[in-house]
């Protein structure tokens, strides 16, 4: 008679398992092709009740931060942050997330809006977040030359990583894809009438070139 | 970018955890999830930082449903292949069922290390639009 052990690893042997289907960018995308529409739906709000928790969680682990030292941190029991990561966002305690990201050394900022429609409304409010912050660096800068000229090299550098990462997104477009590397060339006029290209010399493509002056 | 593949093992036992045990398949998938966003900000599957990954034989990991409340313990078993950063769905099991899940896990790791084209599908590619794929039974 066989063994327990045996058994199994005869078993193991009789049925090899075997890749199936097609790769999937998310575990979403792999629910909702796996599953009925309505177990996916269900599966999606099981991870929009826990959207904030799972972030924290992830932040706590990529600093290989472990709940024990976090507790310590936030002079609590180890208890806490285990069942703090256990939870729904909607069971968590304003004051705890506080404390949580801090311990983490992350800056927590709550944004007000009005609802937005669509991506375009999200891009444009995200670009008004960009100009406050470059018109706080302007303001410290003041009349200070040297910090202005800092201000102003740093500003052409965020246009520029913003145009790689624009094109990094058009690139995926269809019709996009079936060129090669068609590039996004965009130059900026600045008040010293200067024209500088945003982006680097190798990508640049006279026949796609357009010119976006700066107010 | 790191992608998913799955086993017909685990669509056998997704089918029957969907139906029994869904908070539990929710929790682990959740995990999955998890493990995957770390995966794709550069960071390596081991050694595991989530006290939801356990490491088993052969660089199989099993992901557990902690995370969830009053939830009976299951492991989703993924084989993470760094080369073709390709996520393997090898099976879902219980404590009954470990062992053998273990070595059904050993074998299929074995196997697709030594397939040159492992990873890749038939367009090498992501799909998420077509309908599920009819290859697997109900066993």
């Amino acid at each position: 008679m066989m063994t327990k052990t045996k058994e199994t690893a005869k078993k193991a042997m009789d049925r090899p398992m075997r890749v199936v289907g097609k790769k999937y960018a998310s575990v979403s995308a792999l629910v909702r092709d796996t599953a009925e529409a309505e177990v996916a739906n269900e599966f999606d709000k099981y991870q929009a009740d826990r959207r904030l928790i799972n972030c924290l969680t992830v932040i706590r682990c990529a600093n290989e931060v472990t709940q024990v030292e976090l507790a310590k941190r936030m002079d609590c029991a180890q208890s806490k942050v285990s069942k703090m990561e256990s939870s729904t966002d909607a069971d968590l305690n304003f004051g705890d997330i506080i404390s949580y990201a801090r311990a983490l050394k992350q800056s927590v900022s709550i944004t007000f809006a009005p609802a937005r429609k669509n991506g375009g409304d999200r891009i444009r409010f995200l670009i008004e977040c960009i100009k406050h912050e470059l018109d706080k660096l302007a303001k410290i800068a003041g009349d200070d030359k040297t910090i202005g000229d800092a201000v102003e090299a740093y500003a052409i550098e965020t246009v520029q990583n913003m145009v790689k990462l624009i094109e990094e997104s058009l690139d995926r477009l269809p019709h996009r894809m079936q060129q090669s590397n068609a590039p996004v060339s965009i130059e900026v006029e600045c008040d010293r009438g200067q024209r500088l290209p945003l982006n680097g010399p190798k990508r640049v493509h006279k026949s796609a070139k357009k010119t976006a002056p700066v107010a | 970018m790191w992608g998913i593949l799955k086993t017909d093992q685990y669509l056998r036992r997704y089918k029957r955890y969907d139906k029994k045990k869904k908070n539990e398949l929710n929790a682990v998938l959740n995990n999955l999830d998890i493990f995957l966003v770390s995966l794709r900000s550069g960071k390596k599957p081991k050694p595991l930082i989530y006290g939801f990954l356990h490491g088993e034989p052969s660089d199989v990991i099993a992901i557990d449903q902690t995370g969830g409340q009053k939830l009976a313990a299951t492991r989703l078993y993924v084989y993470p292949d760094v080369d073709t950063e390709t996520v393997y769905l090898l099976t879902l099991g219980d404590k009954s069922t470990q062992e053998a899940d273990i070595q059904d896990c050993e074998q299929f790791v074995k196997q697709i290390r030594a397939d040159p084209n492992r990873g890749r599908t038939k367009d090498n590619g992501y799909d998420d639009e077509d309908e599920g794929d009819s290859q697997e039974g109900d066993g």
